[in-house]
């Protein structure tokens, strides 16, 4: 719950003081040990990315570089959601598609549960988003699906599974028989993020899933993310909308230039170190005065006493300008 | 060496390698297509400029045998017009896109054989004969050109017989004789061709003996169709063949 | 805490997705015939909905159009006329859907971003080109059987109308003049006119031409994917291809010269031998004219023939493959 300071120099009564536990900036979900796939290393996290650079060439005479991801390092625990937000051109989309073996790193490396990402089969875990997505025009939603699954190696029992499944799940199955080419924008990252879910994933990467998306479309695409979150699925976001990223996200990453700037926990990462949020309830306006000057009383409850938050917006723009 | 270097190369080498190794493959095989008569010929600039830049392409581009159909069209065309010279003129470029289409040769053959325009005063003998046989000559040409491409196909030398047997003015049986024997001696000829050398012969001077020989043995076989009967019965007179030797027919006698 | 917090992400995941697919306990398989089926397939499906079909209309009101347009011409040039336009069709559109339709393909999905999604599943990258490879020469397979059986039908047809037309013709010459019963020249005429038919019309050897123009046609979709590969507009992809389809016709002079063993020339010979090892000899498949003109095509030759397609395919593929495998998209 967020709070205004000034409700509270105010002296509003239904203010509340919640004390915040400070959390370690480690990975949240740092408990996913377990692993029921083979290949795999058991404590190996969902992504590791160490020291990644990546250099484009320009074509022209002379030989000259632009350097698109500087040294970046990050870890996705599994379960987590991961948010990688910055302007244009900083480097996420380059990020996700080293990632994903798309582009290949110019130094550094990626894995994926502990498997080398540059490698095919570690292609098996993953599931991509890629931003403006416009699939097979020709096709329809179940054939999409149906491609997908086969060329993951789906057995025909799971491709009908899989596809009525994920047909429900990303509410798209009046539309099943329909070409994607009469879709809406919503519909088409939608079943974007079916085919992205096809085979399974441990891990899947959404780049900028509600990018052109109307606000309603665009809550659908958030709940689904926190659906899949709840599934225990290890997410790793990149989008603009950074309303959407604190909605969602566990951790941030913000980078800019192609360097990793900041990074943590949301709630660390949008919480102002050098002040302290003490919420109230039911106090008098003597007795706020008594807390200001001793910030405690005895027949007042104090439910919180923290830092006092920023919005991420404000911390993106800090960060990035 | 970047990893998309290092391939590049690889896929240079193997491609190399391949397109190196391969031109022991594919000459053999070329050289026998050549040998079967496959391709008879490849084309020059005369032939781009009279197709043309595009038709030229096309050609080159294995569509010979296309450009060639829509000339054929066109040719006839200017035929049915009364273009003669350039339904002729098409033909001379045709037979260059496919030289070794008899049928394109024998087109040529025949526009210019039947092109011919009779003057309209008749008089002037003299002149009308040296046109005519211009034309006739064309068509000639036309049948000499495709001995080059098809020297063992009986049809151009039936051809060029009839030419000099009913064409030429005026004919010229010796030569007529000549293809003819030629034809006759062709792979997979037709067996008149043998009976029309024998017939021309019997008409080229100096030949008669030669003639009745071909001929008595033609009877002698049993081809004892109508004109092997007269021109056999005309040689006996010609040569003065005792009677008892001389063939017992009497009906067709000219 | 509930038992719910036991639960490991993976073993929440199956909340959504039932039971574990059966392939996520399966290593992964480095090539996967099934997969390459499912793009090819996918390929094949693709070129039709964007109905590339249509064009078999134009083919088929084509050559039925030239089999009764010409009545004025002789039987012989009427044959030939339609046997030459219907295998330059042929020829023609096998051509643009190699070229055209396999520099589409890559660019297409590249600018869709449909390669994406295909790329970051389980999918290695050559098995994605010898999807698309497959796909375009099922497409050219099937069209082609289609113009082919078309086209047989049309010269049977017209085959069989002639030969009646020019049996009737002497039929009623002979009712007119009697006596060329006895005639032996006039009968071995009227049985030339009809053989020349029949040597004209419908023959084996024109599946062999047919043949031919389908091999040189996957030679050029194997080319037009090499280049693909590496350019990085569809233009150029294309034109490119054109010069090659162009050059490799002329490719066999090339090569003769350089193998001539000539001893003067040096330069000159270089370059020959260049050409020869760049570019595919198209000249090869150059058949429809021998078949067009009565030719009858050696078995052997077309057993080589098809042995140097699969090594071209192999090998532009091999390539295409190393060019695409490190290729950053």
């Amino acid at each position: 719950m967020e709070v205004d300071w000034q409700d509270w120099r105010d002296g509003r009564k239904d203010v509340t003081i919640e004390v915040c536990e400070q959390i370690p900036v480690t990975h949240c979900a740092s408990t996913v040990t377990n692993d029921i796939k083979m290949n795999d290393t058991p404590d190996a996290p969902a992504v590791e990315i160490e020291h990644l650079t990546k250099l484009f060439r320009i074509p022209s005479l002379r030989k000259q570089t632009v350097l698109a991801v500087n040294d970046l390092s990050l870890t996705v625990g599994r379960g987590e959601v991961y948010g990688l937000i910055g302007p244009n051109g900083s480097g996420k989309s380059t990020t996700m598609k080293v990632l994903l073996g798309l582009l290949h790193a110019t130094s550094g490396k990626c894995s994926i549960f502990g498997r080398d990402s540059s490698q095919v089969d570690s292609r098996k875990d993953v599931g991509f988003l890629p931003e403006n997505p416009y699939f097979y025009k020709h096709l329809t939603a179940s054939e999409t699906l149906e491609f997908y699954g086969r060329v993951c190696g789906l057995t025909k029992a799971e491709r009908r599974d899989q596809n009525a499944r994920l047909l429900k799940l990303v509410d798209l199955e009046h539309a099943k028989d329909r070409r994607l080419a009469g879709y809406s924008k919503g519909m088409l990252q939608r079943i974007g993020l079916a085919q992205a879910l096809v085979q399974n994933p441990r891990l899947v990467v959404l780049d900028e899933p509600t990018a052109g998306v109307d606000p309603s479309g665009s809550r659908q695409i958030r709940d689904l993310i926190l659906e899949l979150k709840e599934q225990g699925i290890s997410i790793i976001l990149s989008s603009h909308l950074l309303e959407q990223v604190q909605e969602v996200c566990d951790r941030v990453g913000i980078i800019y230039k192609g360097d990793l700037v900041r990074e943590g926990r949301l709630e660390d990462l949008i919480s102002i170190e050098d002040q302290t949020e003490i919420i109230l309830k039911n106090a008098s306006a003597a007795l706020l005065e008594k807390v200001r000057a001793l910030a405690m009383g005895e027949s007042t409850e104090v439910i919180s006493i923290g830092r006092p938050r920023t919005t991420l917006e404000r911390l993106f723009l800090e960060e990035t300008q | 060496m970047s990893r998309h270097t290092r391939n590049l190369l690889i896929a240079a080498v193997l491609l190399i390698s391949f397109g190196y190794g391969r031109m022991y493959l594919e000459e053999p095989m070329a050289k026998d297509m050549v040998a079967k008569n496959y391709w008879p010929n490849t084309m020059n600039m005369q032939t781009r400029d009279k197709v043309g830049q595009l038709g030229m392409t096309a050609a080159l581009g294995g569509f010979r045998s296309l450009v060639a159909s829509i000339m054929a069209v066109q040719a006839f065309t200017h035929w049915d017009e009364g273009r003669f010279d350039q339904a002729i003129a098409q033909y001379w470029v045709i037979v260059q896109l496919q030289p070794g289409a008899f049928f394109n040769w024998f087109q040529g053959l025949q526009y210019s054989a039947h092109s011919f325009e009779f003057p309209e005063d008749k008089n002037q003998r003299a002149d009308w004969v040296r046109k005519y046989n211009e034309t006739v000559a064309e068509g000639e040409r036309f049948m000499l050109g495709a001995k080059k491409f098809m020297p063992d196909d009986y049809r151009v030398y039936g051809q060029l017989g009839m030419l000099h047997a009913s064409k030429f003015v005026p004919k010229n049986w010796c030569k007529a004789a000549e293809y003819y024997e030629q034809a006759a001696a062709c792979p997979n000829t037709k067996p008149y061709y043998f009976r029309f050398s024998a017939y021309a012969l019997s008409q080229c001077p100096g030949k008669e003996q030669e003639a009745y020989e071909q001929l008595k043995s033609l009877y002698d076989s049993n081809t004892r169709f109508p004109s092997v009967i007269t021109h056999l019965q005309r040689m006996e007179e010609f040569l003065n063949i005792p009677q008892a030797d001389r063939i017992p027919e009497r009906a067709n006698k000219k | 805490m509930n038992d719910d917090d036991h639960e490991t992400p993976d073993q929440k995941r199956t909340g959504y997705s039932g039971a574990a697919l059966a392939t996520e306990s399966q290593p992964h398989s480095i090539f996967s015939p099934s997969r390459i089926w499912a793009l090819t397939m996918h390929t094949f499906t693709q070129m039709v909905r964007m109905r590339v079909f249509y064009f078999l209309l134009f083919f088929s009101a084509g050559i039925i159009l030239v089999a009764f347009m010409f009545l004025r011409f002789t039987p012989e040039q009427e044959l030939k006329l339609l046997k030459d336009v219907s295998l330059g069709a042929m020829s023609l559109f096998a051509g643009i859907f190699a070229i055209a339709g396999t520099a589409l393909l890559i660019p297409k999905d590249l600018e869709d971003r449909t390669l994406y999604t295909i790329l970051c599943k389980p999918v290695p990258r050559f098995e994605y080109l010898l999807g698309k490879l497959l796909g375009m020469l099922v497409l050219i397979f099937v069209s082609m059987l289609f113009m082919d059986a078309l086209f047989c039908t049309v010269v049977g047809v017209r085959q069989k109308i002639l030969e009646k037309e020019v049996a009737v013709a002497y039929d009623q010459e002979l009712a007119k003049y009697p006596e060329r019963e006895q005639n032996e020249s006039w009968k071995e005429q009227r049985e030339e006119a009809l053989s020349a038919i029949t040597e004209n019309g419908l023959r084996w050897d024109l599946q062999a031409a047919v043949w031919a123009i389908f091999l040189k046609a996957s030679v050029m979709t194997a080319v037009t994917l090499l280049v693909s590969t590496f350019a990085t507009t569809t233009l150029f992809t294309i034109i490119s291809s054109i010069a090659v389809f162009i050059i490799g016709h002329g490719q066999h002079l090339g090569r003769s010269y350089f193998l001539s063993g000539a001893p003067d020339g040096g330069l000159e010979r270089a370059l020959a031998g260049a050409l020869a090892v760049i570019f595919p000899d198209f000249h090869l498949y150059d058949i429809v004219d021998a078949v067009v003109s009565g030719e009858t095509i050696a078995t052997t030759l077309l057993l080589q023939m098809s042995g140097m397609t699969c090594l071209y395919l192999l090998i532009y593929t091999a390539a295409a493959s190393f060019v695409f495998s490190n290729k950053e998209l």
